[in-house]
């Protein structure tokens, strides 16, 4: 009897701790989640999350990896090292066009920051100076920078550009890419004034293509899309706490940047969280989503330049979560 | 305000002010002459202590710069298998202590033509030997690497930013790296990269060990800003010059930031990041490997010898204003208290005692001379005083005697002159201020007769009132024995001359009235002729010859006679009365008397009296010189 009693006991505690009727931790879903670069204050909103428990309260559980030079986002999504990747829409276009189905399930900033930076001692002030120079370029990121050589009609050689503007700064090339929030500040923190500098922003050439955004494989996406749009929904929490906590928000960059051995200067960090501000708070269309005509006109570009031969559908590209409250 | 204070008091003052402003103009000059001087010594300094710093670097890193430069020989002359490549690397970091790590990385396919990445590296390891590796590969895409990508760019040797390489022991490290070539039909073209590696902790210590002065440092930045040593460890690597510019809101450091990886030598005021003190930054550049290094001196240190000498100067110079102060007052005080004493006695002196001792002074100068001067005054004055006194005295003497002469004259006039139904009588004697000797006399010799006298003694004072009532009495006796005015004059003109030592003598005239007939018989002693005043007429009566009484014995006097009808009036007068004076000195004169006279008929005799004494002292302002006597009858018939 005795016997008996406790097989009884045992079944219905654990049945009842499996459907959660003890108040215990429902299962967490854990996720990888890759961004674009080294951690930055571009990020602060993810890192915010993931530090003040967001995805925690979401059932997520959330491991952020940096995408780096050895490893770019694209690279992570694709080798399934990360279920989730902050992309801009030029690489979610460029991977969806290699036949590799995914998803953008949040469109974050809606605002190209991307710049071209030359020196005026070089030479160069406008546009067409630009023949036949050094010009650093991002790999993964060249759309935007070919798209306006060919509408300028300029024949650049391009080099591929790391971690730092150095290169330029040294004179091994004779512009660079570089994000405002971003590597011109380092720039102007190397000592350059900003009088020196030819900026040419591809926003002013009609290139102004979304930047960040949620993306996941289609079939991580439909395995379970109320993950996605839960992590996307605890991420914008993330960024609304950045901005009403700057300071709280800087120390925890700094905390990121200083364990993944990479230079943490509190005033360049600074200088991008506000300008970060600046591009999520601009927001030219509804937020988290990715307009019709935002991604023709960037499919239509990269098509132009030759970065994809063919382009996704909008329909299957795109998957919104709603409204974020 | 100031002139309500003590002499004491201003000359402190006015001599404190004097002296402060003397003392704060040298202070100021010699301060702002000391501070330059100071200034200068530390520049020196500074420039010396850079100057031996940067030499020190330059052979710390110059060295390390000919390793990658001496491998980039055998690279591009020999035909160097894998193992001696690790032989040499390894040798290179055994050799230089401060060297951390060396390493070679080739372009695609250049050492193996299978190979995108061939690399290999040697760092110092546990115990100090070398030990050997590979890189390159999808964790380590070299051809990314600042170290790697500039010199081939640029094609040109090249030091990095601080960095942590996550290759090795993830140290914070700068790269010294430069591109080689290939050789023959692939001459100019870049085969890859040579590096060496120089920890930051190495050149941290480096730095660290410069000392400047006690709370001074050291700093290195690179071409970019990076601070590659400073003593605040969080700034290496992480911030810039410019950054920091930033952050602190310090503009002017951007500025320093831009002429430092310029390669400029200057200087500059700015704070001192450790103690946020003011301090002069010096910076000269390091041209082994384009880094500018700075020391701070902090200003508090350097100026520490003036802020001494000034503190010493400061309590010198209060002691030296006390002590004058000191001497200032014991100064004015030696004037002010002799002069304070004297102030005293003058006061006393001026309250009357005379016999105040004047306070001695002994000195010679103004306030001698002037306790000097104050004695003599003192001395000067009891004299005068008691001159003073005697005169007094004497005048008060006189005085008395003044009123004797007056109380013996009048108490030899008649007292109530005589009345009778035929005559009226008026008379009236106003004496000079210092008493003459007029007379007056009526009274009657029998039942029908009147005698009139009047008489003018010459002098003044007691012997001239003894000697008019002498000749009073003598007149009346010889009027009472029965003379005629005549034996009257010459009678008493011998007994008056009998004995008159004091040679006084007086003028007279006597007359006698038949009250019955009006019958005036009279003679004269040298007496001024009397008025008659007949109807509205008035006339002097003829003058009579004869001397004044008590001049010459048994002279002989005149005598005349004329009849009075009712209602004439006879004046006789003193020559107080025609000899009065105006304040210019005119006489009265006969001419006004008879006029006067004249004017007065119908008039009883005493308002015709007082009526003319009272012209003769309008006429001389009341100031008398000489007794004014004046005698008057009516006849009435």
């Amino acid at each position: 009897m005795v016997e008996m009693k406790r097989f009884f006991l045992t079944l219905v505690t654990a049945f009842l701790a499996s459907s959660g009727v003890f108040g215990a931790q429902p299962e967490m879903k854990k996720i990888t989640f890759a961004t674009l670069w080294y951690p930055q204050a571009q990020f602060a909103g993810y890192y915010v999350a993931l530090e003040k428990g967001f995805y925690r309260n979401h059932g997520l559980d959330v491991t952020i990896v940096d995408a780096g030079p050895a490893m770019s986002a694209p690279d992570y999504l694709k080798s399934g090292k990360a279920d989730f990747a902050l992309m801009w829409l030029t690489q979610g276009i460029s991977v969806a066009a290699e036949g590799v189905p995914l998803v953008n399930f949040g469109q974050f900033v809606h605002n190209s920051g991307m710049l071209l930076v030359a020196r005026k001692a070089s030479g160069i002030t406008k546009p067409s100076e630009l023949e036949g120079r050094k010009v650093g370029v991002w790999p993964g990121f060249e759309a935007q920078p070919r798209a306006f050589f060919r509408r300028h009609g300029v024949h650049v050689q391009e080099v591929p550009q790391t971690v730092s503007p150095n290169i330029f700064l040294r004179g091994g090339v004779d512009a660079i890419s570089a994000m405002l929030y971003d590597e011109y500040h380092v720039l102007l923190m190397s000592g350059v004034e900003p009088d020196d500098l030819t900026v040419f922003r591809f926003s002013d050439s009609g290139l102004n293509f979304p930047e960040d955004g949620l993306y996941a494989l289609s079939s991580t996406y439909r395995a379970d899309p109320a993950a996605a749009c839960a992590f996307a929904r605890a991420s914008v929490e993330g960024w609304r706490y950045v901005f009403a906590h700057e300071d709280e928000a800087l120390a925890i960059v700094l905390r990121r940047r200083k364990a993944a051995n990479v230079p943490a200067p509190r005033a360049h960090q600074k200088w991008m969280m506000g300008h970060l501000k600046e591009l999520l708070e601009s927001d030219k269309s509804a937020p988290g989503v990715l307009s019709r005509e935002d991604f023709d006109a960037t499919v239509a570009v990269m098509k132009e330049t030759g970065v994809i031969r063919s382009a996704p559908s909008y329909d299957k590209f795109f998957s919104g979560c709603g409204k974020y409250d | 305000m100031i002139k309500t204070h003590s002499i004491a008091l201003k000359l402190s003052l006015v001599l404190s002010a004097v002296c402060a402003t003397i003392f704060l103009s040298v202070f100021l000059l010699y301060f702002g002459y000391a501070r330059d001087l100071l200034l200068r010594n530390v520049e020196n300094q500074a420039r010396e202590l850079l100057g031996a710093n940067v030499n020190e670097l330059n052979s710390f890193f110059l060295p390390i710069k000919a390793s990658p430069d001496n491998l980039v020989y055998f690279l591009e002359h020999c035909n160097l298998e894998r193992r001696e490549i690790e032989g040499l690397l390894a040798s290179l970091v055994d050799k230089n202590q401060n060297i951390y790590g060396t390493e070679i990385a080739f372009e695609p396919g250049a050492m193996d033509k299978k190979e995108r990445y061939y690399g290999l590296f040697a760092e110092r390891w546990k115990g100090g030997k070398s030990r050997i590796g590979s890189l390159g590969g999808g964790k380590y895409n070299y051809f990314t690497y600042d170290w790697y990508q500039i010199p081939r760019e640029t094609r040109s040797p090249q030091w990095t930013e601080p960095y942590i390489d996550n290759l090795s022991g993830r140290v914070m490290m700068v790269t010294y790296s430069r591109p080689f070539y290939g050789a023959g039909k692939e001459e100019g073209v870049i085969k890859g990269v040579v590096g060496a590696d120089v920890s930051i902790e190495a050149i941290s210590a480096k730095i660290a060990s410069i000392k400047v002065l006690g709370t001074g440092y050291a700093f290195l930045i690179s071409q970019n800003g990076t601070y590659i040593a400073h003593p605040i460890r969080e700034l290496v690597m992480n911030e810039t010059i410019f950054s920091l510019a930033e952050t602190k809101g310090f503009p002017e450091l951007r500025e320093i930031g831009r002429n430092m990886i310029a390669g400029k030598t200057g200087s500059a005021r700015v704070f001192n990041l450790m103690t946020g003190r003011p301090a002069k930054l010096f910076y000269a550049p390091v041209s082994s490997t384009g880094w500018s290094l700075a020391v701070v001196f902090p200003e508090e240190e350097y100026l520490a010898d003036i802020h001494k000498l000034n503190n010493l100067l400061g309590v010198l110079a209060l002691a030296g204003f006390i002590l004058m102060l000191g001497a200032v007052t014991l100064l004015a005080r030696s004037i002010t208290r002799p002069l304070a004493a004297m102030s005293d006695a003058a006061g006393r002196i001026a309250g009357g005692n005379l016999d105040t001792s004047i306070p001695p002074v002994e000195s010679r100068d103004e306030v001698g001379l002037l306790a000097d001067a104050f004695s003599h005054m003192q001395r000067s004055l009891k004299d005068y005083i008691v001159r003073l006194t005697s005169e007094t005295a004497a005048r008060q003497r006189m005085e008395s005697e003044l009123s004797i002469a007056r109380e013996i004259q009048f108490s030899f006039l008649p007292r109530k002159l005589p009345s009778g139904p035929a005559f009226e009588l008026a008379a009236a004697l106003e004496p000079a201020k210092e008493v003459g000797g007029d007379l007056y006399d009526c009274f009657m010799v029998d039942e029908r007769r009147l005698c009139l006298v009047i008489g003018d003694v010459t002098g003044k004072g007691v012997p001239a009132a003894l000697f008019m009532s002498v000749a009073k009495a003598l007149l009346k006796n010889a009027a009472n024995r029965g003379f005629t005015p005549d034996r009257m004059l010459a009678e008493v003109n011998n007994q008056l001359c009998d004995g008159n030592d004091s040679a006084m003598f007086v003028t007279v005239f006597a007359a006698l009235l038949d009250t019955s007939t009006g019958e005036l018989s009279y003679a004269s002693a040298g007496h001024n002729p009397p008025v008659l005043l007949s109807g509205a007429k008035s006339i002097f009566i003829p003058k009579l010859p004869g001397p004044p009484l008590g001049i010459r014995e048994n002279a002989v006097f005149k005598l005349s006679s004329l009849r009075l009808s009712g209602g004439d009036v006879l004046l006789a007068y003193t020559d107080g009365v025609t000899e009065a004076m105006d304040r210019e000195g005119a006489l009265y004169s006969d001419e006004r008397l008879l006029a006067y006279v004249s004017a007065a008929s119908g008039q009883n005799v005493s308002e015709l009296v007082a009526g003319l004494m009272k012209e003769i002292d309008a006429y001389s302002k009341g100031v008398r010189s000489d007794d004014t006597t004046l005698l008057a009858i009516k006849f009435l018939g």
